[in-house]
C-alpha cells in the first residue's frame, strides 16, 4: 500500500486497481479506466459532497478542549440538521493518530457544547460514551452557516498538509451530506465522463452520506460503518 | 475572480446531477460594460469582469455536453450604493431601478431554458 500522503486526490499518475473476472489482479493508470468499458456499460457514482464535519470547541461543563467529529444524520434532507450522531475526541489535533489522542471528558445527556458559533445539547449517549447523539441550536441556515464558517473536513494524521474542503470534493460532488469523502469518486473527472459519452457508457449518480472511517476506538471502529442515508 | 471560479466549481456536480434528472441548470454571472470598456482606474475591476465574461463563454462551451448553460449579461447602470460611489455625478433619474434590472435577468434566464428546453 502507498500511503496517501499529499492532500492532491487526483495525482496525474494514480493507479487503478483492476480485477478480471478470474480474480486476477492488475493495475492500469486511472486515466485508462473507460478503455475497461463497453458501449451499453453504466456507471454508476456517489456525488455526495464531504461535510466540513469536524468540529473543534469546548465542554461547557468542565471547560476541556474537545473534537466532535459528525459521523450520521437521519436523511439527507436540507432543513434536517437538528440533530446529528457525532464521536467525540479529547485534546490535540489530526496530526495525531486517532487512536492516541487523549481521551474527552464525560459527556452525558444535557451537556452544553461550544463548537465555533455552533451551541448543541448532548441528547444521548449511544452505547458508547464517544458516540452520542447532538441536537444543534438555531435556525438550519445558522446551523449549515455555522458549519461552513467553522467547520473543517475530517483530516488524518497520515497527511500532514491540512486538508481544505476542495481537497476533499470530488469533481462530480453534489450535496454536502457525506462525513468522509466517497473517494471512488475521485477517479472521475469531465473529461472522463466525455469521454464515456463517447464510448457509449452511460452514468448516473446516487447520493449516499459516506461516513467516518475510523473512531481511534477498537470497539466503536467495530461498529463501522454506522448507518448511511442515502 | 477568484470567488465566481470556486462557486462555480463547487455547485457544478449539482448543476449537472440537476441536467441528468431533466432539469436545465443555468448558470448567470453579472456582467458590467467595464468588462468591454476601458475605464482609468477601473483595472482590478474591469480585468476581473473582462475575465469572468470570457471563463462564463469558455464554461457554456465546456458544460454543454453536461447539459449545463452559462451566460453573463451586463445589467446597465442602476441606481444602487456602488454606482453613486463609483460615479458620483450620476443622475440617479436616469439609472435603471435594480428591482427592473433583476426583472430583466430573470427574463434573460427564462428565455435561456426555453430555448434549451427546445433545442
Amino acid at each position: 500500500m502507498i500511503a496517501a500522503s499529499e492532500p492532491t486526490q487526483r495525482p496525474p499518475d494514480a493507479r487503478l486497481l483492476v480485477v478480471n473476472p478470474g480474480g486476477l489482479i492488475t493495475h492500469a493508470p486511472r486515466a485508462g479506466l473507460v478503455g475497461f468499458m463497453r458501449p451499453g456499460d453504466l456507471v454508476v457514482a456517489n456525488d455526495a459532497a464531504t461535510l466540513p464535519a469536524s468540529l473543534v470547541g469546548e465542554h461547557v461543563p468542565t471547560g476541556e478542549p474537545i473534537e466532535v467529529r459528525l459521523a450520521g444524520r437521519r436523511s439527507l434532507a436540507v432543513e434536517d440538521v437538528h440533530e446529528f450522531s457525532a464521536i467525540l475526541f479529547g485534546a490535540g489535533d489530526f496530526h495525531m493518530r486517532t487512536e492516541d489522542r487523549p481521551a474527552p471528558p464525560l459527556a452525558p445527556p444535557g451537556d452544553r457544547l461550544e463548537l465555533g458559533p455552533l451551541r448543541a445539547t448532548v441528547g444521548r449517549l449511544l452505547g458508547h460514551p464517544r458516540l452520542l447523539s447532538l441536537r444543534f441550536d438555531g435556525l438550519p441556515d445558522e446551523i449549515w452557516a455555522g458549519l461552513a464558517h467553522h467547520g473543517r473536513s475530517i483530516q488524518y494524521a497520515h497527511v500532514p498538509t491540512p486538508l481544505a474542503l476542495w481537497d476533499v470534493w470530488a469533481p462530480i460532488a453534489g450535496p454536502p451530506v457525506a462525513f468522509e469523502p466517497p473517494s471512488a469518486g475521485f477517479t472521475l473527472d469531465w473529461r472522463m465522463l466525455a469521454e464515456m459519452r463517447t464510448h457509449g457508457v452511460a452514468f448516473a449518480t446516487i447520493t449516499h452520506a459516506a461516513g467516518i472511517s475510523s473512531t481511534g476506538d477498537a470497539e466503536l471502529d467495530r461498529r463501522l460503518p454506522f448507518d448511511e442515508p442515502y | 475572480m477568484v470567488g465566481p471560479f470556486r462557486l462555480t466549481k463547487a455547485l457544478l456536480g449539482e448543476l449537472t446531477a440537476s441536467a441528468r434528472e431533466g432539469h436545465r441548470p443555468v448558470v448567470l454571472n453579472i456582467s458590467s460594460d467595464a468588462a468591454i470598456n476601458p475605464y482609468p482606474g477601473w483595472g482590478a475591476y474591469g480585468a476581473s469582469k473582462a475575465a469572468l465574461h470570457h471563463l462564463t463563454r469558455i464554461w457554456n462551451e465546456e458544460l454543454a455536453a453536461e447539459g449545463g448553460r452559462f451566460m453573463s449579461l451586463d445589467p446597465g447602470d442602476m441606481d444602487t450604493p456602488m454606482h453613486a460611489v463609483a460615479v458620483p455625478d450620476a443622475d440617479p433619474t436616469t439609472l435603471k431601478r435594480p428591482e427592473t434590472a433583476a426583472r430583466e435577468l430573470a427574463d434573460a434566464v427564462a428565455a435561456v431554458v426555453a430555448l434549451h428546453a427546445n433545442g
